[in-house]
């Protein structure tokens, strides 16, 4: 099922996956809507260890957030309190799930948009009427992302090589730190956007106005089938 | 007399596919091994595994008799210069002169101190004509001999060199070579990935090669 179904399906998916997550405030709701996406990863086969590794680090966030809405949120029971001062209260509790199933929900949205691959993406885009230009620099913008991670991780693996224990910094040489990460990121940016603008140039980008593609896609029964059942499971969502 | 470097039983696997298996490997001070194989067949990775970039699946590795797991990056860095195949990616100050001036710098070393070993390294790798341009807009040999230069500033014990040779004209091989002699008779280790046999027969004492993720002796 990965690859037979369209795109375009996909897209939708993600959009009703990730719209209903960031309306829905209702814990039981989003907890619904993320059984709902994990469903959906499974039929389409997401790698769900890599989207693990990617959320990992917000688990901290997760618990600062609920201490924060603990701490600003008076209404709720208190479940534990420090001299009188009430650190975690149930209402705390529950809207930092909240925050932790949104980001699990848009993250999942992601995830189904990169089980096809670029160019069906991009045809996509392209046959649901969404200019050339802009669908172009959506996927030039995606594909250069791992190039850019890489190239972040190599300076930052770098700058500890040299010797320099960053936990032992202090917030003003961390920031210093991040300054020296991006500059050079940002100078290779913009010298590989100027590259690939001559290429592209030389290509006949925008030469013509009406471009056509070879490859079509075209929405088969499977396809009807998913989108109807999306219609139906959200449009549940919304009277649940 | 004990391998500074000591790899034993390494695998390393990615999204099921094994890149290497089972590899042994030891590397003494004062000797130059080379590594060569195909692309794609694992040298780099094998580099960043040795560096504690990348972490086995399987295996363990000794650096100096101490466990590899127990010691971060930047312990790693002073005993071990590891030189990326993109030299790109490890040089980002805005001038040469900062560049080697960094780790110094976030030390709190003495600013004194600082310009002299800097001009001892400029003199060094030959960068004078190069110390006031943007480390970005140097050509590919002096961005190595800088990047060369700022890890023998952490006075390492080793070196590991991922494809130096690659996109250097003859002239600049020789003197590489010339340098890296220089550094290996100093007392440092050298590992050294390389498609250029000739330069590999030249130059190291033992060569080594990674086929279908195996590491062969050759000598
Ligand atoms: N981040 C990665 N994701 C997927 N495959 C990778 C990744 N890094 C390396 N590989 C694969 O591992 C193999 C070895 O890569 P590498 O160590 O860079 O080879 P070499 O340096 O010998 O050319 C290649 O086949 C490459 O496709
Ligand atoms: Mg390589």
């Amino acid at each position: 099922m990965k690859s037979s179904v369209d795109p375009r399906i996909k897209i939708f998916i993600a959009l009703c996956l990730s719209t209903s997550g960031v309306l829905f405030t209702r814990v039981d709701k989003l907890l619904v809507i993320l059984i709902i996406g994990v469903i959906y990863g499974l039929c389409f086969n997401v790698q769900y260890f890599s989207v693990y590794k990617r959320i990992r680090r917000y688990l901290q966030l997760f618990i600062v957030i609920i201490i924060i809405q603990s701490i600003f949120n008076h209404d709720g029971q208190a479940v534990l309190t420090i001299n009188g001062f009430a650190l975690l209260t149930d209402e705390g509790i529950i809207r930092g799930i909240s925050y932790l199933f949104r980001i699990y929900i848009i993250v999942l949205s992601g995830a189904i948009l990169t089980t096809s691959n670029m160019r069906d993406i991009l045809q996509a885009f392209i046959q649901l009427k969404l200019p050339y230009d802009i669908a172009f620099m959506v996927a030039i913008g995606i594909k250069f992302m791992p190039l850019l991670v890489e190239e972040i991780q190599n300076i930052f693996t770098s700058i500890q090589l040299r010797g320099i224990d960053i936990n032992m910094l202090s917030i003003k040489k961390r920031i210093e730190i991040v300054s020296y990460l991006f500059m050079p990121v940002i100078m290779n940016t913009l010298v590989r956007a100027k590259k690939l603008a001559i290429s592209v140039d030389a290509r006949g980008f925008r030469a013509y106005n009406k471009r056509t593609s070879l490859r079509q896609l075209r929405i088969k029964h499977i396809d009807e089938v998913v989108f109807f059942v999306t219609i139906v499971v959200f449009s549940g969502c919304i009277y649940f | 007399m004990k391998p500074f470097i000591s790899v034993n039983n390494v695998s390393y696997q990615l999204q099921n596919k094994e890149i290497l298996k089972d590899v042994n490997f030891k590397a003494n001070c004062y000797e130059w091994i080379s590594i060569i194989g195909d692309n794609g067949s694992g040298k780099t990775t094998f580099c960043k595994i040795m560096m504690g970039i990348l972490k086995p699946t399987k295996g363990e590795i000794y650096i100096d008799g101490e466990p590899l797991t127990e010691m971060a990056l930047f312990e790693i860095g002073q005993k071990i210069g590891y030189l990326f195949q993109n030299v790109g990616h490890q040089i980002f100050a805005p001038s040469v002169e900062e560049e080697l001036a960094f780790a110094m710098r976030f030390k709190e070393i003495d600013e004194i101190v600082i310009s002299k070993k800097i001009e001892e390294m400029i003199n060094r790798f030959k960068l004078q004509n190069a110390r006031h341009i943007a480390p970005y807009f140097l050509s590919q040999g002096e961005k190595q001999r800088l990047a060369i230069a700022t890890i023998l500033l952490n006075n390492p014990k080793f070196l590991i060199l991922d494809e130096p040779t690659t996109g250097l004209d003859y002239e600049r091989k020789n003197e590489l070579g010339k340098l890296l002699c220089q550094i290996k008779n100093e007392g440092i280790g050298i590992i050294m990935v390389s498609h250029d046999i000739e330069f590999v027969k030249q130059y190291s004492n033992r060569i080594f090669q990674i086929k279908d993720g195996r590491v062969i002796g050759e000598e």
